[in-house]
């Protein structure tokens, strides 16, 4: 199931990270990857996201705020109106660092906003802390 | 009755009058004092700001009467914006105007009028200063100055408000650029901290020439990263959008926190670094935004990192008197000379390239301090004795602490 509903303990493995700019997805794949062995799939866009997100069926919505297209809160919406994402959690990444536009992200549901400039060597840290305090 | 036709520039002029954004807002003072001097000049009982919309004339000030507007067609201020002077009735019964006018005949029973246009850049008539009698008179020369000067002041004070709700859009459009520039500087430093990072962690794979390389890389870009934050938080406090986040603050444990966010710069300034606490004391509440705090000691610690001369040592001390603590950063280094001491706290200062060998800064944090420690109603301050030594310090007050105890 892409949800862990009922406070089931579920490791967290496949996280589908969307984010347009191309030197951060790699950075990202490193991190996520190489580091912290996830199974990662990365989408350049929110549409892009949405087309594969039943097929790979990620546990998790890692998800870059700003984006041509779809945003990072336009792509949570679209994927909550999926048939069992309905509840997929989601951590957004951003460079939008105002307290108010942290608070309206939370505000969406998140388990966390991570800033950017994130560190790569414990990103995968941070998102499995993030992940098990839900 | 005739009523007046609408001034040429009708459409441009009702514009301006929507701009000003003024119509069935509340009652200012600075208005109500304007109307008041002008019915005790004239000697008359009422006395208006009269401002004319599509349809109406509605009062921002109505001194000696209860009506908040009236319809345009009726109104005499509506003849009184095609005037460029005053505009005199002396006896509305006598004048074809206005002698079958409801407002003549019935209550408020206008029978002599004056007013003064209200001309904005010159062209724009939106309204008028006016006083009203019940029964028919003149006004004197002294009385008609009087009354144009009157109506100057309320011009000014509409002036005025054009031009505040002129700042309030920039200074909004200012924060929406910080925001924006913000994210364009963070998202390419994004990738270059990212990938020196991942660099850095395989780095048994470097020989001694690249790592110091990379490692010049890394802290400067650690630097411009310190940077877009402090033009962010000084754009911030700036405008007075400081947001401070009071908890119940352990000052023991957050000065602990600050040593240990710097023991790295601390090491290679070739210093070290300790915390002095006062006599049994383990632990020290107080309401205050932590992080901010940090931020503050911790700008201290780095500055005397970056002074003090090698093997040194750096103080941290807390103490503790009745009403107030004080946290004080000491570093052994040569002091401030004295014609920098001036203008420490200003932004953008910083001391000249041989007082400063290593690192630079912005020329920000101790601004910064500055303004985080007011903002906690404190005080800022330093000590320095040439050759020997230099403290800054500064204090937070005990009392007006609501949630200290508990």
């Amino acid at each position: 199931m892409p949800n862990a509903e009922g406070g089931s303990v579920e490791d967290l493995k496949r996280i589908l990270y969307v984010e347009d700019q191309l030197d951060i997805q790699m950075i990202a794949r490193v991190a996520l990857e190489s580091i912290s062995h996830f199974e990662l799939k990365i989408s350049s866009g929110g549409e892009e996201a949405l087309q594969c997100i039943e097929a790979f069926s990620p546990q998790l919505l890692l998800l870059d705020v700003m984006m041509p297209g779809l945003d990072g809160p336009q792509t949570l919406e679209q994927a909550r109106k999926l048939p069992g994402f309905e509840n997929i959690p989601v951590i957004f990444m951003t460079a939008k660092v105002l307290p108010s536009e942290i608070e309206s992200l939370m505000a969406l549901g998140a388990l966390g906003v991570i800033q950017k400039p994130f560190d790569p060597v414990s990103l995968g840290d941070e998102i499995r802390a993030l992940w098990d305090a839900r | 009755m005739i009523s007046a036709k609408p001034p040429k520039n009708e459409a441009a002029r009702l514009k301006k009058l929507k701009e000003l954004n003024i119509m069935d807002t509340l009652e200012e003072q600075a208005y109500d004092d304007l109307t008041h001097l002008a019915a005790h000049i004239c000697d008359a009982p009422i006395a208006l700001v009269s401002l004319i919309d599509e349809s109406r004339q509605w009062f921002k000030s109505h001194h000696g009467l209860d009506a908040t507007e009236t319809p345009r067609d009726l109104a005499f201020c509506a003849h009184a914006i095609l005037q460029d002077d005053l505009f005199v009735i002396e006896d509305a019964e006598k004048d074809e105007r206005f002698h079958d006018n409801p407002l003549v005949k019935n209550e408020p029973h206008v029978k002599f009028y004056a007013g003064a246009p209200l001309v904005l850049d010159g062209e724009f008539y939106i309204g008028t200063l006016c006083v009203i009698d019940h029964h028919a008179r003149q006004i004197n020369d002294e009385q008609r100055q009087a009354l144009r000067a009157l109506s100057r002041q309320v011009i000014s004070q509409l002036e005025l408000r054009l031009k505040v709700k002129e700042l309030k859009e920039l200074d909004h459009a200012k924060d929406e650029f910080l925001s924006m520039v913000s994210h364009e500087l963070r998202t390419p430093l994004t990738s270059i901290k990212g990938s020196l990072a991942v660099i850095n962690h395989m780095s048994s794979l470097l020989d001694e020439q690249s790592r110091s390389m990379l490692d010049i890389a890394t802290r400067n870009s650690d630097q411009l990263l310190v940077i877009v934050n402090d033009i962010l938080d000084l754009a911030k406090m700036e405008a007075g959008k400081l947001d401070m986040d009071l908890k119940k603050v352990d000052l023991v444990e957050m000065l602990q926190q600050a040593l240990r966010l710097n023991d790295s710069y601390i090491k290679q300034c070739g210093c070290r670094a300790r915390l002095k606490l006062p006599e049994g004391v383990k632990e020290l509440y107080i309401v205050a935004d932590k992080q901010r705090l940090i931020q503050v000691v911790s700008n201290l610690i780095s500055n005397a990192a970056k002074f003090s001369p090698k093997d040194s040592e750096i103080e941290v001390l807390l103490d503790v008197s009745r009403n107030n603590v004080r946290i004080s950063v000491v570093d052994y280094g040569s002091g401030i000379p004295e014609e920098y001491q001036a203008q420490l706290f200003q932004k953008f200062k910083q001391l000249g390239k041989t007082q400063n060998q290593k690192l630079p800064g912005t020329g920000l944090g101790l601004n910064i301090c500055k303004h985080i420690v007011e903002a906690h109603h404190g005080q800022i301050g330093f000590e320095s004795i040439p050759g020997e030594k230099t403290i800054f310090y500064f204090t937070l007050d005990l009392n007006n602490q609501n949630e200290n105890h508990s």
